[in-house]
C-alpha cells in the first residue's frame, strides 16, 4: 500500500475535510510528511484535545467559564496565579487553537460541543472519566515498557481518589439500577457499604428504604472524610455511620443484611479476593446478601482494557475480574445461591447476588431447625 | 471534705485502740467521722438498749493506718492521678496483705465477738448523710466465718470505697474519702424486711409500713422475692392492713459462705411472715428509734426464732408525695376528660394480646407507651379501621397495670362490619364487677352517613385484601421471625458500639412495629369467626350449639402455644433416652444446668440436637411478654429444665399430655353438625375452618410479636449492663426502673450515662413501683374510675368460689397453689388442680398435666379459657379468690360447667 493511498484511507475515516489533496500529491517527496500528517490528524490532535479539555474542567476552568464569559484577568484571579499570567494565556490560546475555546474582545468562552456538554454539571461523572483517561490511563500505556524496566509500579497513591470517586459515578445508572433491583424495601434493612466514595450509592439506598441503616466505610481518609460531609448535608448522618477502614482489618459483628462493593474488586490483587469475600460474608447476618458490581474482562471495550493494563502495573489491586472466574471466587468463600447478571446487553457491566446461606464456619447454632 | 486528713490519728495510736466494739463508743468520743454513718448509727441504737446484733467497727484511722503501713497511700494518689479505672485502685488493697499488728487487732476483736459468723459491711463517712440516700452504694459480704475469709472480706470493703457506685455517687471528683468497716454477728434470718416509719409514696399519717419475706433481706431489696405487705397505725400498734403473698423463694445461705435463691418450706409459703403480736413488738422498736433520733426512719430488721433484730436505721430522705389522693390516680387517662368520658369509659386489661395484663414495672409501663405513640395507631389501621382517632386515647395506665380503653376502641371499630354493633366487642370484656345494663359508651356510636360509608368500603377493600394474602402473609412473617432470631442469636451485643447498638435497638423498634401491624389482622379475624361461629350455633343449633364452638378443637398439634408443651415433650424425650443427660437435668441446681450440658460431650450433643432447635422454635416466650424485665425462656431455661424434669418422670405419656379425650370431643362436634341440613352445615363448616386457620396463622404470627420483644430487652439489658458497669444501676435488676424513652435517647446521642439516666428520677420510679406492687391488684374491668381505698379485701373463710365455668367437665383433686412458675413447676404433680392468679402461654406445658385449672382473674376468652379447652381441663375462672381461700394441699371439687369451686377437706 502506497502513502498516498494511506492518506486517502485516513482522509475516508475521519470524515475531515482534508482541504488540499493536491499539496499532499505535492510533498510526497519526503515519505515522512504524510505519516506525521496523518498521525496528527488521527491521533495527536484528538490526543491534545482530550488532554485540554481534561485539565481545563479538572482546573475547573469550563465550568467556569460555562458560567459567562471570562477575559484572562478573571481566570488568573480564579486560578490563583498571579504570578503566570502569560502562561496562562498561552495555554488558554492552545485551547482556542484546538477549537475547544473561543475568544472575542479578550473574552474566552467555550466554543466546541465537548468542552460545553462537559462543563454541564450533570456530566461531572464524564469528565471526570476523561481526567481519569488522560492522568492514568495514558501514564499506563505510555510507561508499561520503562516500568518494566525500572520495576517501577503504579501504588494508590498514584491515583487522585477524588478523581476516581466521581468518574466511577459515570456507572451510577448501572450501580443504581442494581440496588434498585435488589434491595429490600419493606423491612428494616443494615447496610454495609466497602468502598463508599461519595456515599452517593448508600444515599440511594437509603431513600429506597426509609428504614435502612448503614455503615459507609472507604480506604482513603480523604474519600471517608467527604463521603461523612456529604452525609451531612444530606441530612442522613443520623442513619448512616461513616468511617475510615480497609475491609481486611474491620472488626465487626455479623449484624448486615446486606455488603455492598460497588466497583472495587480489583482494588484487591486476585489471590485475595477468595479472603477478602470471606471477610465480607462474616459481617452478614445468616442469609444475608452481598451485593457486588463491577465492570469485568473480555467486553471488548478499550477503556476497560487499559484499565485493567493499569492494575497489572500497580503494587495493589489486580485485574478486573471475569464474570466465571468470580463467581466461583464467590462459591468458594462459602456463598450460596451466587448469581451473576447483565444491566445493559453490551455492557460488560456485571452484577452479583449472593447469600450467606446455612452456616459453616463458625459452627455455632448450625443446627437445621423445622419451622 | 477530705475526711482522710481530718481523721488521720497520730502514728503513735496502736492498732488495737483503731477496732472499737460498738454500743460502748459515745464514752471514747468517737462519732461517725471515724466509724462511718453506719457504724455510729448503730452503735447509737445500742447504747440506746434496741435489739442490734454485737459488732465492733474498724475505724477510718486503721484503714489510713493500713494504707500508711503498706505504703498504699502514695501508691494509689499515683493511680488516681493517672485518672485510671477505679478497679485498678481495688485490686491494689484486695491483693495488699494487710500488716501484722493490724491482723492481731482485727482478729482479737473477731475473737471477742465469740468468732460467730458475721456479716461485713462497709460503713462510709458520707454514707447515710441525710442529703443523699446512699443506700447499697459500698459493699457487704454476708455470711463470713474465720480469720482468713475476715481479712479477705474487710479488704473487700475498704476496697469498695473505690467501687464505680460510689464514685457514679460522689460524682467521680475529688479524693474518695476514708472508710470503716463494720463486723457484725450474721443473723441467719428466719424473716426480714424494712420498716418505713412513714408511709413512703402514700403519706397517709399515722401509718408504719412494714414488707417482710423469707429469709435474708437481700432478696426484698433486689426485688427477688415476693413479700408480705402490713401496715400498722403508730398509735395504737394494731395493725390496721395486711397483705400475705404466696412466698415461693427466698434468700439465703446455700452452703456456708454462698447466699442465693432457695424455696421457701411449704409449710410456711401462705402464713404471714409476722404475726400480730411480733409486729407490734416490731412497731413499738420503730416508734422508739424515731423518737431516738427525731426524724422519720427506714429500718432494716431481721428475725431469728422469733427475735427481732435491728439492722440498720437510716433518717428518710425524701419526701413523700402525696400520690393516692390525687384525682389522676383514679382513672386510667392520662390526661382529665370530660366528665361524661372520665366517669363512664369502659377500661380492660383483659387479654391485650396476653401480653400486659398483670403489674408492670416502669421500664414496661414506658415501653408499653411507647408501643401506644408508634404503634398501636398502625394496629388499628390494619384492623381495616379507616379513621384511627387518637392513639392517646385508645390506651390508659392504672396502678401501674396497662388498661385498654374499650368505649373508645369500640366507638373507632364502629367503623368495621363485624363490630358496627358495638356489643360484639364490648361483651368480651365483661366481668361480674361491670353491669353492661348501665352502661352506655361515653364517646356514642360512630357517625352515620358520608364518613360511614367511607369507613365501610374502606374496611370491605382492606378484609379482602387481607383474606387473600393472609396465608402467604403469615408465612413471611414465620420467615423473617427465623430471619431475625438467627442473626441476633450471633450477634455479641457486648462488642457494639453504643452508634451500632442504637442501630440495633432502631431495626429491632421497626420490626416490631411490623410484627404488631401484621399480627393484628390475625387476632380480630379469629375473633371475628368466633363471633360468627357463636352466632350462628346458636341460631340453627339451639342447645345443642350451646358450647360447640368451646367444643370445636382446631388441630391441636397446629396451635403453636398447645404445640410448645408437646415440643417440650419431644425434648423430654429424647433426654430420657440418653440417661446421662438426664442425670445432668435431674441432680444439677437449676442455674447450671445449661453449663454442665454444654460441658458435657453428650450433654453437648443433646443442647445442639435438642435444645438448640426448641429454643429457636419457641425459646422467645415467656410470661407477660410486653413486660421487657421477664426474662425468656432462652434467657433463662430454668422453666425447659424443670418441665423436662417433670415430663421425663414415670408414668407420664404423651397421649395423657395431648390426647386427652380429644376423640371424645371432636366425635362431639361432628355428631351435633350432621344434624344440619347440608348447606347450613356447609356454612358451619366452612366458618369453623376459616376459625382455625385464622387461629393458628393467629399463633405463628404472634411468636413474631414475641420475638420482636425479646429483641428489643437484648438491646435494653446490654445497656443496663453498661450502665451497672459505669455505677449508674447498682445491679442489673434496676433496669426494671429505667424509662425507654431515655434508653433510646442515650443510645441516640452522646450524653454520658450518669447524664442520660437520672438516679433520682430512678429512685422516685423504683418507689412508685414498690407502692403499686403493695396495693391489691385493680380490677380486670371497670367503668369510670377505681378508688384503691374503696377496694374490697376478701375474706379469709368460706369453702366455697363461685367464678366462671370456661372449660367444661367437673373433677375433684388435691389443689397447688402455683404464683412462681419457674420455681416451682418440678412440685407440680400430674392431676392436682392448678391454682394461681392468672396464667398466660408461658403456662402451657403446665397445663398438659393439671386436673383441673382455677384463676383469680380471667374470662371466657383469657389463656387460661382456651387452653383448658385445649387440653380438655376443666376450668373454672374469675374467682377473685381462689389463690387465698384455698391452700395447697387441699382437696378441691372444680365443676366447669356451674363455674363453682368447693373445699371438700381443708
Amino acid at each position: 500500500m502506497d502513502l498516498l493511498s494511506l492518506a486517502r484511507t485516513v482522509k475516508d475515516r475521519v470524515e475531515a475535510p482534508i482541504t488540499d489533496a493536491l499539496a499532499v500529491a505535492k510533498v510526497v517527496t519526503d515519505p515522512r510528511t504524510p505519516l506525521l500528517l496523518a498521525l496528527s490528524t488521527v491521533v495527536v490532535t484528538p490526543l491534545y484535545r482530550a488532554a485540554f479539555l481534561a485539565s481545563a474542567s479538572g482546573s475547573g476552568v469550563l465550568q467556569c467559564l460555562a458560567v459567562r464569559p471570562c477575559d484572562l484577568d478573571s481566570l488568573v484571579e480564579y486560578l490563583e496565579v498571579p504570578q503566570d499570567r502569560e502562561r496562562l494565556r498561552v495555554w488558554l490560546d492552545t485551547g482556542v487553537r484546538l477549537g475547544e475555546l473561543d475568544v472575542r474582545e479578550g473574552c474566552y468562552r467555550l466554543r466546541s460541543t465537548p468542552a460545553k456538554l462537559l462543563a454541564h454539571a450533570g456530566n461531572d461523572a464524564v469528565a471526570a472519566a476523561l481526567e481519569e483517561i488522560m492522568r492514568f490511563h495514558v501514564p499506563a500505556l505510555l510507561d508499561a515498557p520503562r516500568m518494566l524496566k525500572e520495576g517501577r509500579r503504579f501504588s494508590l497513591g498514584d491515583q487522585d481518589g477524588t478523581v476516581i470517586a466521581r468518574s466511577s459515578l459515570a456507572l451510577q445508572g448501572m450501580v443504581q439500577e442494581a440496588i434498585d433491583r435488589h434491595l429490600e424495601r419493606a423491612t428494616p434493612v443494615r447496610l454495609l457499604e466497602i468502598g463508599c466514595g461519595t456515599g452517593a450509592y448508600v444515599r440511594h439506598a437509603a431513600r429506597l428504604n426509609p428504614r435502612l441503616t448503614a455503615l459507609a466505610v472507604d480506604l482513603q481518609p480523604e474519600v471517608a472524610l467527604r463521603a461523612a460531609a456529604n452525609m451531612a448535608e444530606w441530612g442522613l448522618t443520623g442513619r448512616v455511620e461513616t468511617r475510615q477502614g480497609d475491609l481486611r482489618t474491620l472488626e465487626l459483628q455479623p449484624q448486615f443484611d446486606l455488603v455492598t462493593l460497588h466497583n472495587n474488586i480489583y482494588y484487591f490483587p486476585e489471590a485475595e479476593r477468595v479472603e477478602v469475600l470471606e471477610r465480607a460474608r462474616s459481617f452478614l447476618a445468616p442469609g444475608g446478601r452481598l451485593l457486588l458490581t463491577s465492570s469485568c474482562q473480555g467486553g471488548g471495550n478499550a477503556g476497560l482494557d487499559v484499565l485493567n493494563l493499569w492494575f497489572e502495573y500497580a503494587d495493589f489491586g489486580g485485574p478486573l475480574p471475569r464474570e466465571d472466574e468470580l463467581v466461583a471466587q464467590l462459591e468458594k468463600a462459602g456463598f450460596t445461591d451466587v448469581r451473576a447478571a447483565g444491566i445493559v446487553p453490551t455492557q460488560p457491566f456485571r452484577v452479583f447476588v449472593a447469600t450467606n446461606g446455612a452456616d459453616g464456619a463458625d459452627g455455632t447454632n448450625g443446627t437445621p431447625i423445622q419451622a | 471534705m477530705d475526711t482522710r486528713t481530718a481523721s488521720t490519728p497520730a502514728p503513735a495510736s496502736s492498732p488495737s485502740s483503731l477496732v472499737v466494739v460498738l454500743g460502748r463508743t459515745s464514752a471514747s468520743g468517737a462519732g461517725s467521722e471515724v466509724l462511718g454513718g453506719k457504724a455510729a448509727r448503730l452503735s447509737e441504737l445500742i447504747e440506746a438498749g434496741l435489739p442490734v446484733p454485737p459488732a465492733f467497727c474498724l475505724t477510718t484511722g486503721l484503714f489510713d493506718l493500713f494504707l500508711r503501713e503498706t505504703g498504699l497511700g502514695a501508691e494509689i494518689r499515683a493511680v488516681e492521678a493517672r485518672d485510671a479505672d477505679p478497679g485498678a485502685v481495688r485490686e491494689l488493697i484486695t491483693s495488699r496483705e494487710i500488716p501484722e499488728p493490724l491482723t492481731r487487732a482485727i482478729v482479737a476483736a473477731y475473737e471477742d465477738l465469740g468468732r460467730p459468723r458475721v456479716a461485713v459491711r462497709s460503713s462510709a463517712c458520707r454514707e447515710d448523710s441525710a442529703a443523699q440516700s446512699f443506700a447499697g452504694q459500698h459493699d457487704t459480704v454476708l455470711d463470713v466465718s474465720g480469720d482468713e475469709d475476715l481479712l479477705r472480706a474487710v479488704k473487700v470493703c475498704w476496697a469498695s470505697l473505690w467501687s464505680d457506685r460510689a464514685a457514679a455517687y460522689r460524682d467521680g471528683t475529688g479524693p474518695a474519702g476514708s472508710i470503716a468497716v463494720v463486723v457484725q454477728e450474721m443473723v441467719q434470718a428466719d424473716v426480714s424486711g424494712v420498716l418505713f416509719t412513714v408511709d413512703p409514696v402514700g403519706a397517709r399519717p399515722n401509718r408504719l409500713v412494714v414488707e417482710a419475706c423469707c429469709g435474708l433481706g437481700e432478696g426484698l431489696v433486689s426485688g427477688r422475692v415476693s413479700s408480705d405487705f402490713f401496715v400498722v397505725d403508730d398509735r395504737t400498734l394494731e395493725v390496721v392492713e395486711e397483705h400475705v403473698r404466696y412466698k415461693v423463694t427466698k434468700c439465703a445461705p446455700l452452703t456456708p459462705g454462698r447466699i442465693g435463691m432457695t424455696k421457701v418450706d411449704a409449710a410456711d409459703r401462705d402464713a404471714p411472715c409476722l404475726t400480730r403480736e411480733q409486729l407490734r413488738v416490731l412497731a413499738g422498736l420503730a416508734v422508739r428509734v424515731r423518737s431516738h433520733y427525731g426524724t422519720e426512719q427506714d429500718i432494716e430488721w431481721a428475725m431469728r426464732d422469733g427475735e427481732l433484730h435491728l439492722l440498720q436505721a437510716r433518717p428518710v430522705t425524701t419526701r413523700p408525695s402525696d400520690r393516692a389522693t390525687t384525682d389522676g390516680e383514679r382513672s386510667p387517662y392520662l390526661a382529665r376528660q370530660s366528665d361524661p368520658v372520665q366517669h363512664g369509659t369502659l377500661w380492660s386489661r383483659m387479654d391485650i394480646g396476653e401480653i400486659f395484663v398483670g403489674l408492670m414495672s416502669p421500664l414496661g409501663l414506658s415501653f408499653a407507651q411507647y408501643y401506644q405513640r408508634n404503634v398501636h395507631g398502625d394496629c388499628a389501621a390494619a384492623l381495616g379501621v379507616r379513621d384511627t382517632g387518637d392513639v392517646g386515647l385508645q390506651m390508659g395506665f392504672f396502678q401501674g397495670h396497662v388498661y385498654l380503653n374499650i368505649s373508645y376502641t369500640a366507638y373507632l371499630l364502629g367503623q368495621c362490619l363485624p363490630t358496627r354493633d358495638q356489643r360484639h366487642f364490648t361483651k368480651r370484656f365483661v366481668s361480674e364487677e361491670v353491669d353492661l345494663a348501665a352502661y352506655r359508651n361515653p364517646f356514642g356510636t360512630f357517625p352515620g352517613g358520608v364518613e360511614d360509608l367511607l369507613s365501610t368500603v374502606h374496611w370491605v377493600q382492606a378484609t379482602a385484601t387481607e383474606m387473600l394474602s393472609m396465608k402467604q402473609r403469615a408465612e413471611e412473617m414465620a420467615g423473617s421471625r427465623l430471619y431475625e432470631f438467627d442473626r441476633a442469636r450471633r450477634l455479641d451485643l457486648t462488642r457494639m458500639s453504643r452508634r451500632e447498638l442504637d442501630a440495633e435497638l432502631t431495626r429491632y423498634l421497626g420490626y416490631f412495629h411490623d410484627a404488631h401491624v401484621g399480627y393484628m389482622p390475625y387476632y380480630i379475624n379469629a375473633f371475628g369467626f368466633y363471633g360468627v361461629l357463636t352466632e350462628l350455633c346458636a341460631k340453627w343449633l339451639g342447645a345443642d350449639g350451646d358450647n360447640l364452638q368451646n367444643r370445636i378443637k382446631t388441630d391441636m398439634s397446629s396451635l403453636r402455644t398447645v404445640a410448645s408443651a408437646q415440643e417440650i415433650w419431644g425434648v423430654a424425650q429424647a433426654a430420657k433416652a440418653r440417661p446421662r443427660v438426664l442425670e445432668i437435668i435431674d441432680e444439677a441446681p437449676l442455674d447450671e444446668i445449661e453449663d454442665r450440658l454444654r460441658r458435657d460431650p453428650e450433654g453437648l450433643a443433646f443442647w445442639n440436637t435438642q435444645v438448640e432447635p426448641f429454643l429457636r422454635a419457641n425459646g422467645t416466650r415467656g410470661r407477660q411478654e410486653m413486660e421487657l424485665t421477664h426474662p425468656r425462656w432462652i434467657d433463662d431455661p430454668s422453666y425447659i429444665f424443670q418441665m423436662i424434669r417433670r415430663y421425663a418422670a414415670d408414668g407420664i405419656s404423651v397421649d395423657d399430655l395431648m390426647g386427652r379425650s380429644r376423640a371424645h370431643a371432636e366425635g362431639d362436634g361432628r355428631a351435633v353438625l350432621a344434624k344440619l341440613p347440608l348447606p347450613k352445615r356447609k356454612v358451619l363448616e366452612t366458618v369453623i375452618s376459616m376459625y382455625s386457620l385464622c387461629s393458628e396463622l393467629r399463633e405463628t404470627t404472634r411468636m413474631s410479636m414475641i420475638t420482636s420483644i425479646w429483641l428489643v430487652r437484648n438491646v435494653v439489658y446490654e445497656v443496663g449492663r453498661r450502665l451497672v458497669a459505669e455505677g449508674v444501676l447498682h445491679s442489673l435488676d434496676e433496669v426494671a426502673f429505667l424509662e425507654f424513652e431515655d434508653v433510646r435517647a442515650y443510645l441516640a446521642g452522646d450524653a454520658t450515662e450518669r447524664e442520660a439516666f437520672s438516679r433520682a428520677e430512678l429512685d422516685e420510679r423504683r418507689r412508685l413501683h414498690e407502692y403499686h406492687n403493695r396495693l391489691p391488684e385493680p380490677p380486670l374491668t371497670f367503668v369510670g374510675e377505681h378508688d384503691i381505698t374503696q377496694s374490697v379485701r376478701p375474706a379469709a373463710d368460706g369453702s366455697r368460689l363461685e367464678g366462671l365455668g370456661s372449660s367444661p367437665g367437673r373433677i375433684m383433686g388435691r389443689a397447688r397453689i402455683v404464683e412462681d412458675l419457674v420455681w416451682q413447676a418440678d412440685e407440680f404433680q400430674p392431676g392436682e388442680v392448678l391454682v394461681t392468679r392468672y396464667t398466660d402461654a408461658s403456662w402451657t406445658p403446665l397445663f398438659a398435666i393439671a386436673g383441673a385449672v382455677v384463676t383469680d382473674i380471667g374470662s371466657m376468652l383469657s389463656h387460661s379459657s382456651i387452653v383448658s379447652r385445649e387440653f380438655n381441663v376443666p376450668s373454672v375462672v374469675n374467682t377473685k379468690h381462689a389463690t387465698q381461700r384455698i391452700n395447697t394441699g387441699d382437696l378441691i371439687v372444680v365443676d366447669g360447667d356451674t363455674g363453682v369451686v368447693e373445699v371438700v377437706e381443708g
